[in-house]
């Protein structure tokens, strides 16, 4: 058990941010001790939530003088840890840094803290990125996270719409990065070095946004398959046709009746080994053909039966079921793993091929539900965490479902980020020449390693990973 | 034999160090190299990397050399070239990727994708001269940016070796990769001062259906920029916007050439959208038109002796176009509309002091925005900083000495 902040720091802070805003009671404090992976449980040793970049810098500069390691929290969504404090941290959280601080609807971009929300439409203007977390998620932890989304096949991640950041080194220095007026070429690309890296450098309190016009129309398929492969076989035909939409999502057996047994129920038939939803945005005028076309492609793929949502509503509950299926496993099992390896689009049936090999060697319900036009799988495999035998052989087939994936050529994670969770598997992809480059990299911002300790990079002996 | 080239070729096969005929032709803001280097791997990037840094000397790797300036190497320096590391490795167009070495020129590999149906959507100045591994270095995306997005959104993975010989293979080839620290964002538009790079993966998109150009001329300077201004704020956006100063394409007064793609039903509705009553006097461009058009476009004003980038919010356009052309008010002038950057080329740089440019970096980045010298002669570099500087500028200072300890690359380059 981590001890206490020392009663004189405790005033300090208070002073800064108000009382109200310093938790270091035990009972409050378990809200923070986990995040999005609830797999794992470290309390903090204390919250602060400044309301501002000045408080944020006040509180990070007295935490850095009395060497205490911080931990940035937005919404403590993320799926890999990166919001966990380990021993003797301090949580610092933008939870009341939630104002949007200006919006620039003809240079299309806004500034905000935290929640973007609703405040671009009124300009007929949005925010791309869409993970699955979106109405709860930080814009601060999406840039931690370099979060992705269903629509990313089309707009591509949360690095392309980020032009400027302030940030608070953690010894308190405020350093404005970027910023959509200035030339991106006239210097390192910080800002994009800064998104991703997972609250390892420094905190960010305010983020300037890229806005897109809303597209003007929609057209959202179902397509049904008699197998998981039927199902990949036809975004690689999409995508070779020449086709791009905006969102390309699989959603395999196991998935659908986790989900149509849930309350986010959106009418997948339960009988499909999977169902793929097919989603094209922009002018009107093009889009009939598109999505004609995708159809055509996908019944020559061997769809039984293509769908069409034809009202918004329809629309919403397809992807409802999409974006809730994480949640709707909780019925099945007590506990889930989820993964997040990119592997190449043409390796995508012979990867599922080999994950579900894994889960039946291993005798584990593995659903798969992903984003299949970027080929970023999100294999879940169920457990009951209270079950050590089956924790154990969770773990194993975790570990040989990742080595597939690189062997095909693909990544650990292509959105969820490494945090704690993946920091095993780091040296799959690299070596310790980039390990090292990387460390260089954070030792920059963070000489004295106070930012998320713990966290994405592997500890510099290969022996103490435990492999 | 300069001591250079032997000291190069006590490290390397023969192959890698050519004699460079007059080095004076390969002279870089006026100061030839010592050498000429030519690797055809990493391991001999390297090689050579530690037999220059042996040597007390430096690198300045060099593409297609369409971009090297402004800024001239401050100690003397080998040229290390990617001519001999032009391979177009894997490429799978089903997975919309391509892996390829950094010499490989844009036109070589727009070539070899187009036959595919497919291309990478990057439009910068000079694009068929440069190299891919320019591209990269310099990070420049061209009209195309706002679009499609920029050289630092489409490059999936890179090798590169730092100036003290590691080489680096970072990112991958997948469309999503969030597995370590973005060092490839920081390599992208670092203009070969943390690595050089070797070989890319790029990122890309299928040839939309239709590809139409739209052109505007003989309206009032006022009315254009009006139009552009509609077209910037439009409910869609077009793959590109760019208004030019009279001179080219075609020889009339100011223009504004607007591309848009898509499928053919959609790019009539996104013109009608994007240019409104201005349609019915709009020029429409198809095919090897429209690929003239484009091309006098992208290299307009850039192959000036002096070239001028000032930048800022496309919101402030007016107000930037302004300052440029009070310091520069007879250079050729281009704008891209949508991402806000305005570039001027000077025939005769006598005809711009540099406390113009002083001025005019003052002015612009009083609105929050930023200018660049990108060309210039050597002397102009020397009173008129390329950058601006900015509050990033120590964390900059301190990656670079991270990826190139002894100094050994691009010296001069940024804020040396």
């Amino acid at each position: 058990m981590t001890p206490p902040l020392p009663a004189p720091l405790v005033q300090q802070l208070c002073r800064i941010v108000g009382e109200r805003h310093v938790i270091t009671d035990p009972d409050r404090l378990v809200v923070y001790e986990s995040d999005g992976l609830t797999a794992y449980r470290w309390p903090p040793r204390a919250v602060v939530l400044p309301a501002s970049t000045g408080e944020m810098a006040a509180v990070m500069t007295l935490l850095f003088q009395e060497g205490i390691p911080m931990v940035p929290r937005g919404a403590g969504t993320g799926l890999s840890g990166g919001a966990l404090a380990p021993e003797g941290s301090v949580v610092v959280g933008t939870a009341r840094m939630t104002r949007i601080l200006s919006m620039d609807p003809v240079s299309r971009v806004a500034l905000v803290n935290t929640k973007l929300s609703e405040a671009a439409r009124p300009h007929g203007l949005y925010y791309a990125p869409d993970p699955s977390s979106q109405t709860v998620s930080t814009i601060g932890g999406n840039v931690a996270e370099n979060s992705g989304g269903p629509h990313c096949l089309k707009y591509g991640v949360t690095s392309r719409y980020i032009s400027g950041l302030t940030v608070v080194l953690p010894h308190g220095e405020v350093v404005e990065l970027g910023g959509a007026g200035k030339d991106p070429e006239s210097g390192y690309d910080l800002v994009g070095l800064f998104v991703g890296s997972e609250g390892c450098f420094a905190m960010a309190t305010e983020v300037e946004v890229r806005l897109l016009p809303i597209p003007e129309g929609v057209r959202t398929l179902l397509a049904i398959f008699g197998s998981l492969e039927d199902a990949a076989g036809a975004v690689t035909a999409i995508v070779s046709d020449g086709l791009l939409p905006a969102a390309l999502e699989i959603l395999d057996q196991p998935t659908i009746q986790a989900v149509e047994a849930s309350v986010f129920a959106a009418g997948y038939p339960k009988d499909a080994a999977a169902v793929l939803v097919v989603e094209f945005d922009g002018t009107v005028a093009g889009l009939d053909a598109d999505a004609r076309r995708a159809e055509e492609l996908c019944r020559a793929q061997g769809a039984r039966e293509v769908q069409r949502a034809t009202t918004a509503a329809e629309r919403d509950a397809l992807w409802k079921g999409r974006k809730k299926a994480f949640g709707a496993f909780g019925r099945l099992a007590p506990d889930l793993i989820v993964q997040d390896a990119t592997v190449p689009r043409t390796k995508l049936t012979s990867v599922l091929h080999e994950i579900l090999e894994i889960g039946r060697r291993y005798d584990l319900t593995v659903a798969n539900v992903f984003h299949a036009g970027d080929g970023n799988l999100h294999p879940k495999l169920l457990f009951d965490r209270r079950d050590e035998e089956q924790v154990a052989r969770v773990e194993a087939a975790s570990k040989e479902i990742m080595a597939a994936c690189v062997a095909a050529g693909g990544t650990i994670t292509g959105e969820h980020g490494v945090g704690v969770d993946k920091r095993k598997y780091m040296r799959l992809v690299y070596g310790d020449v980039e390990l090292e480059a990387m460390r260089g990299a954070k030792a920059v911002f963070d000489p004295t390693g106070l930012m998320n300790p713990g966290k994405v990079l592997p500890d510099s002996a290969p022996e103490e990973e435990g492999a | 034999m300069s001591d250079a080239r032997k000291g190069l070729l006590a490290a390397l096969p023969l192959e890698a160090v050519p004699d460079g005929g007059d080095l004076r032709t390969r002279a870089i803001g006026g100061r030839p190299p010592e050498a000429v280097v030519e690797p055809a791997s990493a391991d001999e990037v390297r090689e050579a990397l530690l037999a220059v840094a042996g040597m007390g000397l430096t690198v300045v790797p060099v593409g297609g050399a369409t971009h090297t300036g402004p800024q001239a190497p401050d100690r003397p320096f080998v040229l290390l070239s990617t001519r001999r590391l032009s391979a177009i490795g894997d490429y799978e167009p089903a997975d919309l990727t391509v892996t390829l070495e950094a010499g490989c020129s844009l036109d070589t590999l727009d070539r070899t994708l187009r036959a595919r149906g497919q291309w990478l959507p990057v439009d910068p100045p000079l694009a068929p001269r440069r190299t891919v591994g320019g591209l990269v270095a310099t990070g420049t995306a061209g009209t195309l940016g706002m679009a499609y997005g920029s050289p630092r959104d489409h490059v999936l993975g890179l090798t590169a070796v730092s100036g003290d010989g590691r080489v680096l293979r970072l990112g991958g080839r997948v469309m999503k990769n969030v597995a370590g620290f973005d060092l490839v964002k920081l390599m992208v538009g670092s203009r070969g001062t943390l690595g050089v790079v070797v070989s890319v993966s790029l990122r890309l998109f299928p040839v939309p259906a239709t590809d139409r150009v739209f052109v505007i001329q003989g309206a009032s300077p006022g009315a254009l920029l009006a139009a552009a201004r509609t077209v910037a704020t439009a409910r869609v956006v077009p793959a590109s916007a760019a208004l030019l100063s009279p001179g080219s394409p075609g020889g009339g007064g100011a223009t504004l050439v607007v591309r848009v793609q898509g499928a053919d039903d959609a790019v009539a509705a996104d013109a009608r959208t994007l240019l409104g009553d201005d349609l019915s006097r709009a020029t429409v461009l198809d095919g090897d038109e429209a690929r003239a058009t484009l091309a006098a476009m992208r290299d307009h004003a850039s192959e000036r002796p002096l070239v001028l980038r000032a930048f800022g919010l496309p919101a402030l356009l007016p107000d930037v176009l302004a300052a440029m052309n009070e310091c520069a008010p007879d250079a050729e002038v281009v704008v891209d509309v949508m991402a806000g950057r305005v570039r001027a080329g000077v025939a005769n740089p006598d005809d711009v002091h540099p406390s113009d440019v002083h001025r005019l970096r003052s002015r612009v980045e009083g609105l929050g925005g930023s200018v660049m010298v990108e060309r210039a002669p050597p002397r102009w570099v020397e009173a008129v900083p390329a950058y601006g500087s900015g509050p990033g500028d120590a964390l900059g200072a301190a990656l670079r000495k991270r990826f190139d300890p002894q100094g050994v690359l691009s010296p001069g380059m940024f804020q040396a």
